[in-house]
């Protein structure tokens, strides 16, 4: 019974927060609404024992990501007006011609499995305990020299954006 | 301590050149974030920076005669022929371009070290490409060389064209990267495995006609990743873009790095991961190759934009290299010598260009030329060695490498592409002599005034061209070479 709960409970929040991306006015909330499903998905990683992609989930995608989407976000500015008419021609039409495929590739999955598909994965013989160690193992053996080139390239990615986005010009005029 | 080095396979010397180039970072943002620093300081830094490492290389030799061909950190780094000819190659690339590259970063006042930073770093990511042995470290030092080379791409922020090239650049570079990722996990989800030589142990262990098709869709795309930066057709869009905006100085570093990375890469892939089904492949490669020539060839013909057309022959030349590169042990080693003499020929035709049109400037019209003979016949006489060796005219290195590979795909029997890769060859020789003609023999109202030569600039073009001839009349030296990469795979 509380397995059901560890399912049912953050997948309706999945659904709740989906919702909210799609529905809600307010740009913010619609971010929110984002953070509100890609947590609750971490929970279920969590439930599946596989703690270390619910880590991660939760640092880049809930963190970093989320992040990025409010910060542009707020450069745009939250009080806009809302755009009421379709930017691209047809552009209801389509998605509803999209949705509608979808909904019945759906149905017609169900109908020809007789209703005999099973949702519930079948219990895992073995348990893996805790996978962070087992990739710390990997990657601070095996892998500890692609480990530390990635700084290589985050030096690079830093100096590029420096050189990029400092405008010589700008600096001079302001001096 | 010792023991698990030992297990880890941990050498330094293997990836000496990679920490040479770092140290040079290193200092060279220590001296411009501490103390006010001359430009000369920079420049012997950087120089330096660049002999140690061609140093480190040559260290590798040393390394290669004791341990033969072995790998390193857990099976990530290889020292092998491929991964030395490609390390030599790079490395000459850095010392040949110097000169263009520091004038054109001591143009772009603040962000030299920015600029210093973003070449030196793609040269090493470049070096751990070649030295790669699994996918994954393959897949981390191309994003190391093509994230710096996208920046430099854009380095010059007042020209339109140069933000176009960074931006055109950087997104279609990306969808390049995620499609050989995708390529990697293709061939991981079939094989479980991802490196080079593991690859084809495991294609010979399940059978070449028991391979799933995951592994082929998977390779194709690790190979369509790489074809990519070669700019071989239909991947080739965004070079005359990129060719044409960026500053011209660093153009010729970023068409050569690149092209000999990947092509290194894929030669060995070829001859390694993909020995046991390769002739499941000749059609994907002969469709580029010829698709290659023939757009190259058209596109080509009515450039008005130098840089454009340059690109365009680079498009042709990919084609050219490649149909080496898919057909048999020699076909590589043939491949191996086009793609060296044709680097030499690059950054000479660049250098010349950026010393006529200046380091920063993106346009360069053929007009730019015009009458260029009268007054400055040292720079025309190289070009035209630099144009007639793209070409493929005798007493070149081009002739003798394109006689090499053609009469290697002679030998297996490939008549189709012979025919496609000769006319081709013919009707280069209409838009590579036309530069020539404008710069030499075209009357003229206002031809182009003497131009200030560095003693530096004469002497590279002077050493670039002279190699081109030297190649030309006696490419034994560079063939034995050649044969010598790929003799453990006959």
């Amino acid at each position: 019974m509380f397995e059901v709960f560890l399912f049912f409970a953050p997948a309706s929040l999945i659904i709740l927060g989906a919702l909210i991306v799609i529905f809600a006015k307010n740009p913010v909330h619609n971010a929110m609404g984002l953070v509100m499903t890609l947590v609750s998905l971490a929970i279920i990683y969590i439930t599946l024992n596989a703690t270390f992609v619910a880590m991660v989930q939760m640092l880049v995608y809930a963190g970093a990501v989320m992040t990025l989407f409010l910060f542009v976000i707020m450069m745009i500015g939250v009080d806009k007006k809302e755009q009421t008419t379709d930017s691209i021609k047809g552009q209801t039409f389509l998605v509803s011609g999209v949705f509608l495929i979808l909904i019945s590739l759906l149905v017609y999955v169900a109908v020809s499995s007789d209703f005999k598909w099973d949702l519930w994965f079948p219990p895992v013989e073995y348990d893996v305990e805790g996978t962070p160690q087992l990739i710390a193992g990997t990657l601070f053996t095996a892998w500890i020299f692609p480990f530390e080139i990635i700084s290589i390239l985050l030096i690079v990615a830093t100096a590029a954006a420096i050189a990029l986005a400092y405008d010589t010009k700008k600096r001079n005029s302001n001096a | 301590m010792t023991s698990i080095s030992e297990f880890l396979g941990i050498n330094y010397i293997v990836i000496a050149p990679t920490l040479a180039l770092l140290l040079t970072v290193i200092v060279l943002l220590f001296c411009t974030i501490t103390i006010s620093t001359p430009m000369y300081v920079k420049k012997y830094v950087s120089f330096f920076g660049i002999l140690l490492t061609l140093f480190t290389i040559f260290l590798k030799f040393g390394l290669f005669l004791t341990d033969v061909v072995s790998s390193y950190f857990s099976e990530k780094i290889l020292l092998d022929e491929f991964a030395l000819v490609g390390n030599v190659l790079i490395g000459l690339v850095l010392l040949f371009t110097f000169n263009s590259f520091w004038q054109t970063s001591e143009m772009i006042e603040n962000k030299t070290t920015e600029a210093l930073i973003l070449v030196l770093m793609s040269a090493s990511g470049f070096l751990l490409m070649v030295d790669s042995e699994n996918f994954i470290m393959l897949f981390i030092g191309l994003e190391i060389g093509s994230i710096s080379l996208y920046a430099l791409a854009g380095l010059n922020r007042g020209d339109q064209l140069s933000n176009e090239a960074a931006l055109k650049y950087f997104l279609l570079g990306s969808l390049a990267s995620c499609i050989f990722v995708y390529g990697i996990a293709l061939a991981y989800i079939s094989l479980s495995v991802t490196g080079v030589f593991d690859t084809s142990i495991a294609i010979s262990y399940i059978g070449p006609e028991n391979v799933p098709l995951t592994t082929f869709v998977g390779l194709i795309l690790i190979t369509v990743g790489l074809l990519f930066k070669v700019a071989a057709a239909p991947f080739q869009a965004w070079a005359p873009d990129v060719y044409q905006g960026s500053p011209t100085g660093y153009v010729g570093y970023m068409a050569t790095v690149a092209k000999a990375a990947s092509f290194i890469v894929l030669a060995r892939l070829v001859a390694v991961s993909l020995s046991f089904i390769i002739d499941q492949f000749d059609l994907f490669f002969g469709a580029v190759v010829i698709l290659s020539v023939l757009a190259g060839a058209l596109f080509a013909t009515n450039q008005t934009d130098l840089k454009r057309l340059i690109a365009y022959s680079g498009v042709i030349q990919s084609g050219f290299i490649l149909s080496g590169i898919s057909s048999g042990v020699y076909g590589v080693s043939a491949s191996i010598f086009y793609l060296i003499t044709y680097i030499i020929q690059l950054i000479g035709i660049f250098t010349v260009f950026s010393i006529i049109s200046g380091q920063l400037s993106s346009d360069f019209q053929i007009s730019n030329i015009s009458g260029l003979f009268k007054e400055n016949k040292y720079i025309t006489i190289t070009f035209s060695i630099f144009m007639l060796g793209l070409a493929g005219l005798p007493l070149t290195s081009g002739f003798v490498s394109k006689f090499i590979l053609i009469t290697n795909l002679w030998s297996y029997e490939r008549y189709i592409l012979v025919t496609v890769l000769m006319l081709t060859t013919v009707a280069g020789f209409y838009f590579y002599l036309r530069p020539i003609w404008v710069a030499a023999v075209e009357k003229t109202e206002n031809a182009v005034e003497r131009i200030q030569v560095k003693n530096s600039d004469k002497l590279l073009l002077g050493i670039l061209a002279a190699l081109t001839i030297y190649f030309g009349l006696l490419p034994n030296t560079l063939v034995n070479i050649t044969r010598w990469m790929v003799e453990g795979y006959l």
